[in-house]
């Protein structure tokens, strides 16, 4: 995948996301997320954990803009969401953001490249060689000679390699991940996670990992812990700690 | 979102959807396929009966029709008439394109020919007949045939006989009385024929009624080419009915020169000068000088009122001949028919609201992804409205396809199965490239207009919250 350039970062953006005094109630008045504030650094792997219900999906869909309701100030490659309309904070999931998610969300009607190759269509311009890109990420999550196969063919950790070259092939510099383990036996998540590590490496992504698998932040540069909608641990860590 | 790359997602969706909406997409297809089935037949109907039967774009023109009137020119009083300074304010009138004026025959006449055509002669005990002006059917009659009164061109010379005149000479034995059986032929002089011309309408008629009544041949275009040139022994001042008030009943022939529309509808229209002349022998001088009618061809159809009231006005009557009713009639069974096919359309539309409806529930996870991946709240809409929009093409092109083809069946059963009758079409269907434009615009925008509501909520939905929710 090396002959993609990696979108050159902006040198005044030192945090690629950054989030001060969050809160997002619910309708019918549950709190998610009760004055969060975190800033992310380029390049960091940071796993949110804690409990079901502490606000650690919430967190992602703030900062992934994909929830745009909320109060305080949240700001992903320095632009603040809230001065975002529809189209500017569409574009910038677009360019800049990958998502990964615990249910896959692919269309089972279409084949393993016709869904990596879906976030091209949304493109401003046509994207160079498209067909040569896809295949190459299939092939990089170890999917090479499946590109025609629906994903009803695949199993549950050959699906979420799909969702991870989708997610990857707009070539995000943040990639955002929703218990990507949540569904998958232990060794098949353990692959899945050495393949998030493997390409973090040799992306320089930064990577936010929502799970609550201690096996997932153990992959990690930085945990942070969530408690009833509140940070109550953020901790940097080497790799292999936890 | 580019054109392109929502062309291609459209198209991929479409598979998808059709098992969700073919049910309503045959419901499209059968509303469609009535509508333009009956619009078709309602254009066919109108192009035979205002085309044919009843012309929309013409009036005649009478003078007023009371029994006063009619009372005193028994008694003999000045007959109802138009005259010349009356015909000649119609030809200036506003809306008219033309004025042509009629002069009918006020005397009995009937008549018998066709001998050499049909075996035996076919006859008619009253042969109603008027004049025109010659350059108005001048176009109508076949190639080197004149419409002029003939007499200057007579003879004259004495004959018994047609044999007497000579085949070469083009003339027939006029007698100067009719004959009589068991009395001696009476004297004749020989004089060209009378160019006469008769309607499209009295051929249908005959075709559709009186060929089968009678076992004759229908008069196709090869067999109307023989009968132009058919003679027809004419007699004047005597008919089934009675006798001229004037003149001597005699015999005298006429040559059918031509088929016109502008001829009278059921009997032979000669030249104005014949009909002059035969009237001031049989009838009066009133009833050689004094129209019976002025036929006015309008310039625009919708503005027959209009001259109707400004023909009122002069102190004349309008005979529509119940076109003005018909074609209420038509508008209003036409406008019927197409609201039950309207209305099937629409509540297939219904059926493809619900169907989008449902659609969007089930792809909710996959709009909220759409939204992830960089589609604007714009681009799932149109994505929705243009696969909407897609459905209703196809499905409106189908109901147009089973309407020409039931058109069609329709007509070849007409063609095998129903006997002749006056004005029978070769089709009964007119579908013109604005109607089957407008039904197909009508069947896309019925599915749009349905989608429109589901599209706008999916729109709206909340990706974080869609993607809480899994599919695959």
């Amino acid at each position: 995948m090396s002959e993609t350039p990696l979108p050159s970062p902006d040198p005044a953006v030192t945090a690629h996301l950054a989030l001060r005094d969050v809160r997002k109630r619910y309708p019918g008045g549950r709190v998610a997320l009760d004055g969060v504030s975190v800033s992310v650094a380029p390049g960091e792997l940071v796993a949110v954990t804690g409990r079901s219900g502490s606000g650690k999906s919430t967190l992602l869909h703030v900062a992934g803009a994909l929830d745009r309701d909320f109060e305080g100030e949240v700001r992903v490659l320095g632009r603040s969401l809230a001065a975002l309309s529809d189209a500017e904070a569409a574009a910038l999931r677009h360019a800049s953001i990958g998502y990964v998610f615990q249910a896959f969300h692919l269309v089972a009607s279409w084949t393993v490249r016709q869904n990596v190759a879906l976030p091209a269509s949304f493109a401003p311009a046509p994207v160079p060689d498209l067909a040569a890109r896809v295949d190459r990420w299939i092939e990089r999550v170890g999917l090479a000679g499946r590109g025609d196969d629906l994903p009803t063919a695949l199993s549950g950790g050959q699906r979420q390699r799909v969702a991870i070259a989708r997610a990857l092939l707009m070539e995000p510099r943040i990639l955002l991940c929703d218990e990507p383990t949540g569904s998958l036996d232990a060794e098949t998540g353990a692959s899945i996670l050495g393949l998030f590590e493997s390409l973090h490496a040799e992306r320089a992504m930064t990577v936010l990992l929502v799970t609550h698998e201690a096996r997932a932040t153990a992959i990690a540069t930085r945990v942070l812990t969530l408690d009833e909608g509140r940070l109550v641990d953020d901790v940097a860590q080497a790799r292999g700690v936890a | 979102m580019r054109a392109a790359a929502l062309v291609s997602l459209v198209g991929r969706d479409l598979r998808r959807s059709m098992r969700t909406f073919w049910v309503a997409a045959l419901g499209i297809a059968a509303g469609v396929a009535t509508l333009v089935f009956f619009l078709g037949l309602a254009a066919g109907m109108r192009a035979v009966v205002f085309g044919k039967i009843l012309p929309l774009d013409q009036v005649e023109v009478i003078p007023p029709e009371s029994s006063v009137g009619s009372v005193l020119s028994m008694l003999g009083a000045r007959p109802p008439g138009i005259d010349e300074a009356q015909a000649r304010a119609l030809r200036r009138a506003e809306g008219v394109r033309l004025a042509l004026p009629r002069l009918r025959l006020a005397f009995p006449t009937s008549g018998r020919g066709g001998r050499a055509m049909f075996g035996r002669d076919v006859g008619s005990g009253e042969i109603p007949a008027d004049g025109v002006d010659p350059t108005m059917v001048r176009g109508d009659l076949r190639p080197g045939a004149d419409f002029e009164d003939p007499i200057g061109r007579a003879s004259n010379r004495p004959c018994a006989t047609d044999a007497d005149c000579g085949a070469a000479s083009g003339e027939f034995c006029d007698l100067v009385s009719l004959p009589v059986s068991g009395q001696p032929r009476p004297a004749g002089h020989c004089s060209p024929p009378i160019p006469a011309v008769v309607s499209p309408y009295l051929v249908e008629v005959f075709n559709g009624a009186i060929a089968p009544a009678h076992g004759l041949p229908r008069l196709g275009d090869l067999l109307l080419r023989q009968a132009e040139g058919l003679i027809l022994e004419w007699d004047l001042g005597r008919a089934g009915l009675g006798a001229a008030r004037q003149g001597t009943p005699r015999r005298v022939h006429a040559k059918l020169v031509g088929v016109s529309p502008r001829a009278m509808d059921l009997g032979v229209t000669v030249p104005m000068a014949v009909a002059r002349r035969l009237n001031r022998e049989y009838a009066s001088e009133d009833a050689a000088t004094r129209y019976s009618s002025v036929v006015v061809y309008l310039r625009d159809p919708s503005r027959m009122t209009e001259v109707a009231a400004r023909v009122r006005a002069e102190g004349l009557e309008v005979r529509t001949r119940g076109a003005e009713q018909m074609g209420l009639l038509a508008t209003a069974v036409t406008v019927i028919l197409s609201l039950a096919s309207v209305v099937t359309v629409l509540v297939a539309a219904l059926n493809i609201a619900h169907g989008f409806a449902a659609m969007i529930a089930e792809r909710r996870g996959e709009l909220g992804l759409l939204r992830a991946l960089g589609a604007t709240r714009r681009d799932v809409r149109l994505l929705l409205v243009l696969e909407a929009a897609a459905i209703g093409a196809g499905a409106t092109a189908l109901g147009l396809a089973a309407g020409r083809a039931a058109a069609w069946g329709c007509d070849v059963v007409a063609r095998t199965r129903l006997p002749d009758f006056p004005f029978k079409p070769d089709t009964w269907f007119v579908f013109s490239g604005r109607m089957v434009l407008g039904v197909l615009l009508f069947g896309v925008a019925a599915c749009v207009l349905a989608a429109l509501r589901p599209a706008w909520r999916a729109a709206k939905t909340d990706p974080a919250a869609a993607l809480s929710g899994g599919v695959g």
